[in-house]
């Protein structure tokens, strides 16, 4: 079963659509609903961040509950998911001079990341935020898989299966949305 | 009486010189599994409008609603519709003011305390539903009425506001018209509908012969006179400069921190004033045909829009909604008018703007939709009004099972038209830097069918009275390059038509507005 941890924002149901047409096994529930027990007893294969507009330390049982499973089954956490994932690990969010709302940008892919697989180097892809990790505030058992014209937008750690993406797949504005959630599900934790 | 009801193999029934369109035992089949059945004849109308038919019907009742869509031509000139619908003296009103629901019937009123407004309404309609017989208009009757810009605190309960409702502004206020009028224009033709309980189908379709006779005598009489509206009062800001300024930074303080990413401030114009709103929109749907023409009263509040947007339209199970974003003017000439579109297209922030609303109303829909129906149509197409183009897109989705026009409503309210992104916490913040509620301003405004189709629009370009104020409001999306000076200006020129329009019907010269 596939758990979307609702963090309050207007891209859950997004997620829940493209998600659930690749396994319709799927549960969405918010951040403050559920705690990290809850979770456990749902026995989730794969957990996805939503966005969000509160401060990573403030989505509700979002942190807690990435703790809980991180390193047991693949998380992968979208704009405010991806910063939580960051802030786990001792990644500081910073406020961008420029915000970006519903923009239609670029994104580069660095290197071979497993949820890139079968995309070009370079696709579009919807932006939605105000907030960004900044290159030297990630934290250094990440990897670097994606960057935009201004900053950092994907992180992996592949040996515990938490991947990060600070731009929306789910957004009507993205290419290969459906490819990246499926390239995502397919993950499995290595043994 | 010369009808012979009982004559059950009869496939047309002469009543009077009116047609019947069913026999009795196709309407036995019909009624199936319904509370209610719609009995309908049509009649020629030598009524130029649906304000010379309210004109007439006014003086019944002082609850009532009309509304009117229009489309566009090749040329993008407003054409109105086939149909526009009529209903007055409701038989039945669902109300309710912070939790507390009032069910009001035309001689007794109930008032009650409930944890779950929302499920007494739906109770209302589950237990009003009627079946949609061939040759019928899409709404037949139904409830008509709005669900307010504060639903949201129903529809939501982690909502909050901090401002009391100290002026008791309704949450939801639904009329149930079992009788509609429905003025076919394209046949030159008029729809008289009444249902009626399906349990002595035979006695009731009787019946509704007799009230389908008074329909009839009731519309064919004279018309009250022109209603004038009189200003006792200049109208004045609600919020000065100064204030909106502030108001303005507030706003953008929240947007930097990350609360929200843009949310819609409002601002307007108020009036003491007396008399009705009537002549002002008579003139208002002669001046600026719009998508959404609508006028109605529920004897609490009088309102009168002309709006372009769309909130939802749910139709056999699939549900619809178009989003806009930038406003050009039109241009004079075709060639003027092209190069605006093309501008428009071309506009950045417009277009980040709409993005974020298309994906926006993905989401609300992606909730209340099976998993894969949710699609964006006509992206990015120039929707032109009768003064102003927008961009626009559509965005429908298959209803869940299960699922109803409710469900859809609790989604999406209040449309982002007026509200901001992420909602909830757009709407908290918008109540705490207006400081006021906005009563019916930016709420849907539309109807949900007997047979559970609904149609939506979201109540801006409009006017209002309530307690002997008229007022004008509208917004302005805030997002973080906004500047106060500009905004409190945008604020002002949005309200100018309308105001105009009020000032001009209470001049009083507005004999000639219906045409």
């Amino acid at each position: 079963m596939i758990l979307i941890l609702d963090n309050y924002d207007g891209c859950a149901n997004n997620i829940y659509q493209l998600a659930g047409q690749l396994n319709p096994d799927i549960k969405i529930i918010r951040n403050d609903q559920i705690d990290a027990q809850g979770a456990a007893r749902l026995a989730p294969s794969h957990i996805i961040l939503s966005g969000g507009s509160a401060a990573p330390e403030q989505a509700g049982n979002a942190m807690k509950i990435l703790k809980e499973f991180a390193g047991k089954i693949p998380v992968l956490g979208i704009c405010l998911g991806y910063r939580i994932i960051c802030a786990a690990y001792g990644g500081k969010s910073v406020q961008m001079d420029e915000i970006r709302q519903g923009k239609r940008e670029l994104v580069h892919v660095l290197r071979d990341s497993p949820i890139f697989r079968g995309l070009p180097e370079q696709f579009y892809a919807g932006f939605y935020h105000s907030e960004t990790v900044p290159e030297e505030n990630i934290p250094k058992e990440f990897s670097i898989v994606a960057r935009s014209e201004q900053d950092i937008v994907g992180i992996e750690w592949r040996e515990k299966a938490l991947y990060g993406l600070q731009f929306h797949p789910e957004s009507f504005l993205s290419e290969y949305g459906r490819e990246m959630m499926g390239n995502f599900l397919q993950i499995a934790l290595p043994r | 009486m010369t009808a012979v009801l009982g004559a059950q193999d009869m496939a047309i029934l002469n009543y009077e010189g009116a047609e019947m369109k069913f026999s009795l035992s196709e309407l036995e089949t019909y009624a199936q599994g319904y509370p209610l059945i719609p009995v309908f004849r049509t009649v020629r109308t030598d009524a130029a409008s649906p304000v010379d038919l309210l004109r007439r019907l006014k003086k019944y009742s002082h609850k009532f609603f009309l509304l009117e869509h229009t489309g566009s031509n090749e040329a993008g000139e407003p054409v109105w519709d086939r149909y526009a619908y009529i209903g007055c003296a409701p038989s039945l009103e669902v109300s309710c003011v912070d939790g507390r629901v009032t069910l009001n019937a035309a001689q007794v009123a109930y008032s009650f305390e409930t944890e779950d407004p929302i499920g007494c309404l739906r109770e209302v309609i589950r237990q009003n539903r009627a079946p949609r017989l061939p040759g019928l208009p899409p709404f037949f009757g139904g409830f008509a009425g709005y669900f307010s810009y504060e639903y949201i605190h129903l529809s939501e309960p982690t909502c909050h506001f901090c401002s009391e409702n100290t002026d008791h502004n309704r949450d939801f206020d639904l009329m149930l018209f079992d009788r509609l009028y429905v003025l076919d224009r394209q046949e030159g033709e008029l729809y008289l509908i009444c249902c009626v309980a399906t349990d002595r189908l035979s006695e009731n379709v009787r019946q509704a012969q007799a009230i389908l006779d008074e329909m009839e005598r009731v519309i064919s009489g004279p018309e009250a006179g022109p209603e004038p509206l009189r200003l006792r009062s200049g109208f004045s800001a609600i919020y000065s400069k100064q204030t909106y300024g502030q108001m303005v930074q507030q706003a953008k303080d929240y947007i930097q921190r990350g609360d929200v990413a843009q949310i819609v401030l409002t601002n307007g114009q108020r009036a003491s004033v007396e008399g009705s709103l009537l002549d002002t929109y008579a003139l208002l749907r002669r001046t600026d045909p719009t998508r959404y023409m609508c006028y109605f009263s529920t004897g609490e509040v009088e309102a009168a829009a002309a709006s372009p947007e769309p909130i939802i339209k749910l139709k056999d199970g699939v549900v619809m909604t178009e989003r806009l974003a930038g406003s050009y003017a039109r241009g004079r000439t075709p060639e003027e008018d092209a190069a605006q579109s093309e501008e428009l297209l071309h506009d950045a922030k417009a277009i980040d703007e709409h993005n974020m609303l298309v994906d926006d109303s993905r989401n609300e829909f992606g909730f209340v939709s099976k998993i894969g129906t949710v699609r964006v149509h006509n992206y990015l197409n120039v929707v032109r009004c009768s003064r102003v183009m927008h961009l626009g897109s559509t965005i429908t989705g298959e209803l869940k099972d299960g699922k109803d026009a409710l469900d859809v409503i609790n989604a999406i309210m209040p449309s982002g038209a007026v509200s901001g992104a992420p909602k909830i916490r757009s709407c908290e913040v918008i109540n705490e830097i207006e400081q006021e509620r906005r009563s019916i301003y930016g709420s849907a405004v539309g109807c949900i069918g007997f047979d559970g189709d609904a149609d939506f629009f979201v109540f801006i370009h409009s006017a209002f009275i309530r307690g002997g104020q008229l007022t004008v409001r509208a917004g302005g999306g805030i997002v973080i390059d906004s500047v106060a000076e500009e905004e409190y200006q945008e604020s002002l020129v949005k309200t100018e038509a309308m105001l105009n329009t009020i000032r001009l019907a209470a001049e009083g010269d507005c004999h000639d507005f219906d045409t």
